[in-house]
C-alpha cells in the first residue's frame, strides 16, 4: 500500500497548478515582490524622510500638547472622526499624528514639526495591499491572490509525489531545465509553512470584509461594526456635542504606572472634541503575535477596560495575530531578515513557475520568444520600474505620480517585449538596467 | 523551566529535525526510524516553542527550521555536480498545440467560475461554520474568527477541486455541492 497519488491525479494536479500559476502569475509576482520589500516599511519611512524628528520615547505631557496642537490645526475643517498618534518605537522612533486628512510629525516637546512625507513607502504598501485599485475591490483582488497561493501549495504538493523525498536534491548546475525546476520545487517545499502562513493571513485580511459584510447582512441588519466588536472591542457611544480635548496624558500615565512592561504603539482618539470621545491605547506585548492589546479610557483619562486581544477568547487572539504574522514584525531584525529571505524565495518561485512552463513548451517544439520576453519584462521590469518610482520620489518630491509611473512604466516594458529585439538581448538589457536603477535610487536615498 | 531555555530547546530541536531529515532522505533506501526521528524533532520544536511562548514561540521555531533547510539547500547548490539529465516536458494543457481549438470562451468561463463565482459558496460555508459554532455554544468571537479563517481555506479547496475536474459538468457539480452548507445558514439567518 502506498500513500502516493494516482498518476492521473498527479497529472490533473499539475494542470491545476499550472492553470492557477499562469493566470495569476504576474500579479502574484508583484504582490510577493512588494510584500518582501515592505517588510522594511518602518525603515523605508526613515530613509524617505530622513530629517523628521526622532526620539526614543516621548513624555505623556508632550503627547497631550501634540494632540491639542494637531486638533487646533484642524480648526475650520470638518471635525476628524479619528486622530491617531504613532508613538516612537525601536524600528520607527518618531511621533506622528494622523487625522482624517493630514499627518504631522511632532517633536519630543509635542510641538508640530512639519508634515509626514512618506508617499513612496505608502505607495509601496498600497501596491502590495490593493495593487493600487481603490477601495475594497483592490483588497479583495489581493485577498483572492492569497487564496490562489493556498491552492497552488496544495496542487503543487500533489503534483509532485517525490517532493518531500527529493527535498534536498538541488541539481543547480543542470542547464537543461532540471536546475530551474529543482530551485522552484525545493524552495517551495521548504518555504511552505511561510507561504501558507502569509497567504492565509493575507487572504483573511483581504477577504475578511466580504465575510463580515455577509455576516452583518444576515445577522445584524448590515451593521458591520457589530460583527467586528466581539473580536476587536467596542467603541464609545457617539455623542456629537462639543467637548474639550481628552486627557491623553492621564491615560498614558495610567499605562506607565500599571503596565510598564508593554510597548505603546498607538494612541487613538475616537470622535475627538465631542462628548462621545474615547481614547484607546494600543500596546505590544513581548513575545506575542498579537498586534497589541487595546486599553480604553474615557475623555478624562480614566481606565474603562481592555478589548481582550491579549487574553480574551481564542478567536480574538487569533484574529489579532493575523497582522504581525503576515508582516513579519514580531521579532525585531532577525525575523524581518527571515521574512526577506522567504519572501524573496516566494517571489522567485512565482517567477520560475512560468519559466518552467515556457521551457517545457519549447522542448516540445513550441518556441515562443515573445511570451518569454513578456515574462522577462514582468520579472526583471517590475522591480526596475519599482526602483524608478523611488528615483522619481527623490527627484520630483512627495507629490510624484508614483502609481502612474509604476503601472505605465510596467506596461511600457511589457509592450517593448513585443518589439523586434532578440530575447537574449532584451533580457540582458533588463538585467543591466535593474541594478543600475536600484543603485541610482540607493544613491539618491543616501544623498 | 525558564521560558528562554524551553525556547532554546525548540530552536535546537527544529534545526536538528531538518538535519536528521537531510540525513534520512540522502540514503538510497527509505529509513522509517530516521524519517520518524526527523519529523518527531520538528514536532518537538513546535510544541516546545508553544510551551515557551505560545504561537510566537512556535512561529520562531518554524522560522529556524526553514532557515536551516535553506542553509542545506544553499550547500546543495554550491556542491551540485554538472549534469545533463533531461528535464520534464509534461504537458499541462494551458495553451493549444498544433491544430487544437483555442477554447478561449471555455478557458474564460473556467477562470470566472474558479476566481469569481466560487466566492459565493466559500462565504456561504464560512457563514455556516460560524452558525454551527454558535449552535455548539462557541463564543461570538470564536465563531466569527473561525468563519473569517475558514472562508479563504474553503475557497482554496473549491478552486483546487474544480480544477481537478477535466470536464465542465464535473466543475459545476463541485460548485453545486459546495453550496450545500450555505442553504441552512441562509435559512437560519433569514428566519431569525
Amino acid at each position: 500500500m502506498t500513500a502516493a497519488p494516482e498518476p492521473s491525479t498527479v497529472k490533473r494536479a499539475l494542470s491545476a497548478h499550472a492553470a492557477i500559476g499562469l493566470v495569476a502569475g504576474a500579479l502574484l509576482y508583484i504582490v510577493c515582490l512588494t510584500g518582501t520589500v515592505a517588510v522594511f516599511y518602518p525603515e523605508l519611512q526613515r530613509i524617505e524622510q530622513a530629517r523628521a524628528p526622532e526620539m526614543a520615547k516621548i513624555a505623556p505631557a508632550a503627547v497631550q500638547r501634540g494632540v491639542e496642537a494637531a486638533l487646533q490645526a484642524e480648526h475650520g475643517a470638518p471635525l476628524t472622526t479619528h486622530l491617531y498618534v504613532h508613538m516612537p518605537v525601536p524600528d520607527l522612533p518618531r511621533a506622528t499624528i494622523t487625522s482624517d486628512t493630514r499627518a504631522t510629525h511632532i517633536d519630543a516637546n509635542g510641538a508640530l514639526a512639519g508634515p509626514e512625507e512618506i508617499a513612496w513607502s505608502d505607495f509601496l504598501v498600497a501596491l502590495h495591499y490593493t495593487l493600487n485599485v481603490p477601495g475594497l475591490v483592490g483588497m479583495t483582488i489581493v485577498g483572492v491572490l492569497g487564496v490562489m497561493i493556498l491552492a497552488l501549495a496544495l496542487s503543487g504538493v500533489i503534483a509532485h509525489p517525490r517532493i518531500f523525498r527529493d527535498a534536498f536534491l538541488l541539481r543547480a548546475r543542470n542547464g537543461s531545465g532540471v536546475g530551474l525546476a529543482d530551485w522552484h520545487n525545493r524552495m517551495s517545499v521548504w518555504s511552505l509553512p511561510f507561504s501558507v502562513a502569509v497567504a492565509l493571513t493575507g487572504a483573511v485580511i483581504g477577504l475578511g470584509s466580504l465575510t463580515v459584510y455577509a455576516m452583518a447582512l444576515l445577522d445584524h441588519g448590515g451593521d458591520i461594526q457589530a460583527v467586528y466588536e466581539p473580536l476587536f472591542g467596542e467603541e464609545g457611544k457617539p455623542d456629537k456635542r462639543t467637548a474639550p480635548p481628552p486627557n491623553v496624558a492621564a491615560a498614558l500615565d495610567y499605562m506607565a504606572q500599571h503596565h510598564p512592561e508593554v510597548t505603546i504603539t498607538y494612541v487613538t482618539l475616537h470622535d475627538p472634541l465631542t462628548r462621545g470621545q474615547e481614547t484607546q491605547i494600543a500596546a505590544e506585548h513581548e513575545r506575542r503575535l498579537i498586534f497589541g492589546e487595546t486599553y480604553r479610557f474615557d475623555a478624562g483619562g480614566r481606565f474603562i477596560g481592555v478589548a481582550g486581544t491579549s487574553d480574551g477568547e481564542l478567536g480574538q487572539q487569533a484574529a489579532a495575530s493575523t497582522y504581525r504574522l503576515h508582516f513579519g514584525n514580531f521579532g525585531g531584525l532577525p525575523v524581518k531578515l527571515a521574512y526577506i529571505l522567504f519572501g524573496a524565495a516566494l517571489t522567485v518561485i512565482c517567477a520560475t513557475g512560468t519559466y518552467i512552463w515556457l521551457g517545457k513548451r519549447r522542448r516540445r517544439g513550441h518556441d515562443e520568444p515573445r511570451l518569454l520576453k513578456a515574462w522577462d519584462a514582468v520579472v526583471w521590469g517590475s522591480p526596475m520600474v519599482l526602483a524608478l518610482t523611488l528615483v522619481a520620489r527623490f527627484v520630483l518630491g512627495n507629490g510624484a505620480p508614483l502609481t502612474a509611473i509604476f503601472w505605465i512604466g510596467s506596461l511600457l516594458v511589457v509592450a517593448l517585449a513585443f518589439a523586434p529585439i532578440a530575447p537574449q538581448r532584451f533580457r540582458k538589457a533588463l538585467q543591466v538596467l535593474l541594478p543600475a536603477v536600484c543603485l541610482l535610487a540607493g544613491g539618491l536615498a543616501l544623498a | 523551566m525558564p521560558s528562554d531555555m524551553v525556547l532554546t530547546i525548540a530552536v535546537v530541536a527544529s534545526v536538528a529535525g531538518i538535519a536528521v531529515l537531510r540525513l534520512a532522505w540522502s540514503r538510497a533506501r527509505r529509513s522509517m526510524p530516521l524519517n520518524a526521528a526527523g519529523w518527531g524533532l520538528l514536532l518537538v520544536g513546535f510544541i516546545a516553542g508553544w510551551i515557551a511562548a505560545g504561537a510566537w514561540g512556535s512561529s520562531v521555531a518554524a522560522l529556524w527550521a526553514m532557515g536551516a533547510a535553506f542553509v542545506a539547500l544553499a550547500w546543495a547548490a554550491l556542491t551540485a555536480p554538472k549534469g545533463k539529465a533531461p528535464a520534464s516536458n509534461r504537458r499541462v494543457g494551458m495553451l493549444p498545440e498544433g491544430n487544437e481549438p483555442r477554447r478561449i470562451g471555455g478557458r474564460l468561463l473556467t477562470f470566472l467560475l474558479v476566481g469569481v463565482v466560487a466566492v459565493l459558496p466559500s462565504v456561504g460555508a464560512a457563514l455556516a461554520i460560524g452558525k454551527l459554532g454558535g449552535l455548539l455554544g462557541w463564543s461570538t468571537a470564536n465563531a466569527v474568527a473561525t468563519a473569517l479563517f475558514a472562508m479563504p481555506v474553503i475557497w482554496g479547496l473549491i478552486a483546487y477541486a474544480m480544477l481537478m475536474e477535466t470536464g465542465r459538468r464535473g466543475q459545476l457539480k463541485v460548485l453545486a455541492l459546495s453550496t450545500i452548507p450555505t442553504w441552512p445558514a441562509l435559512a437560519a439567518g433569514l428566519l431569525a
